[in-house]
């Protein structure tokens, strides 16, 4: 998936804070414990009977889960392979739209121009998360939304950004 | 005449769990780098739940008296 190129290193994997994650933890909870919810309904409401203590009302419920499992997992897949990668040469934003939908950009060190935070909220503040912006000379600017700790992220990149630049001087001045 | 009716959906359902199901362990497998050890432990997750699910799945589709169901409205055909 990733070929390093030769002196290269991962130095951070950057994904999205947790809290993110957090909304559709709660709303998962809620869609799990809604059968049982509704089978203690269903058990006043004359019009239902006892569908949920047939075998037909096991299935349906068996595969509400199932449908339930496949979305907890595609979201956890768009999560966990939506990442930022900085090494020691370039970053690499791999944002996973969808599940048949991923789009690779790259940005090497030497084209970085600035690096932008901001930190918006009382809870962005306070679980130490936010936005992350990488300002580049030709493409534009890239944001990685919701970055934990986004100060020690702007750090590295700025310190290979440096690195980089310096390297580049010394290469061009043993060229002359 | 039901459960043939039913078993056509049922089959519907799981190949398209399957396919689903087969995207996700692939994306898990193919996009992560080698110290991801938390992608594989997912695919583990994913796998043990869906195969117990649609074990389970299986089991009351069976056990289901679909015969009954013909021609009167759902929920009020069997009752106790």
């Amino acid at each position: 998936m990733l070929s390093l190129q030769e002196n290269e290193t991962v130095v951070i994997v950057i994904r999205r804070h947790w809290w993110i994650l957090v909304r559709p933890t709660i709303a998962f909870v809620v869609l799990l414990i809604l059968p049982t919810t509704a089978a203690i309904g269903a058990a006043y409401m004359p019009g239902l009977g006892n569908f949920f203590a047939e075998p037909l009302g096991d299935f349906v419920t068996v595969l509400y889960l199932l449908i339930l499992l496949l979305f907890a997992f595609l979201l956890w897949t768009d999560y966990y392979l939506d990442v930022w990668i900085v090494t020691s040469q370039r970053i690499i934003d791999i944002e996973q739209k969808s599940l048949f939908h991923r789009v690779i950009s790259e940005i090497p060190m030497k084209r970085i121009q600035d690096v932008t935070i901001e930190i918006n909220g009382i809870i962005e503040t306070l679980l130490k998360f936010g936005d992350l912006r990488v300002q580049t000379a030709a493409e534009g600017a890239f944001t990685i939304k919701n970055a934990p700790h986004p100060h020690e992220a702007k750090d590295k990149i700025l310190f290979y950004l440096r690195e980089n630049t310096e390297n580049l001087k010394h290469s061009d001045g043993a060229g002359l | 005449m039901t459960f043939t009716i039913a078993a056509i959906g049922f089959s519907g359902f799981v190949l398209f769990y399957a396919l689903f199901a087969s995207a996700i362990i692939y994306h898990l497998r193919a996009y992560v780098l080698p110290g991801w050890t938390a992608g594989r432990i997912s695919i583990i997750i994913f796998l043990i739940l869906s195969l117990i699910l649609l074990y389970l799945a299986l089991f009351y589709f069976l056990k289901t008296p679909w015969g009954l169901y013909a021609g009167c409205p759902l929920f009020n055909c069997v009752t106790d």
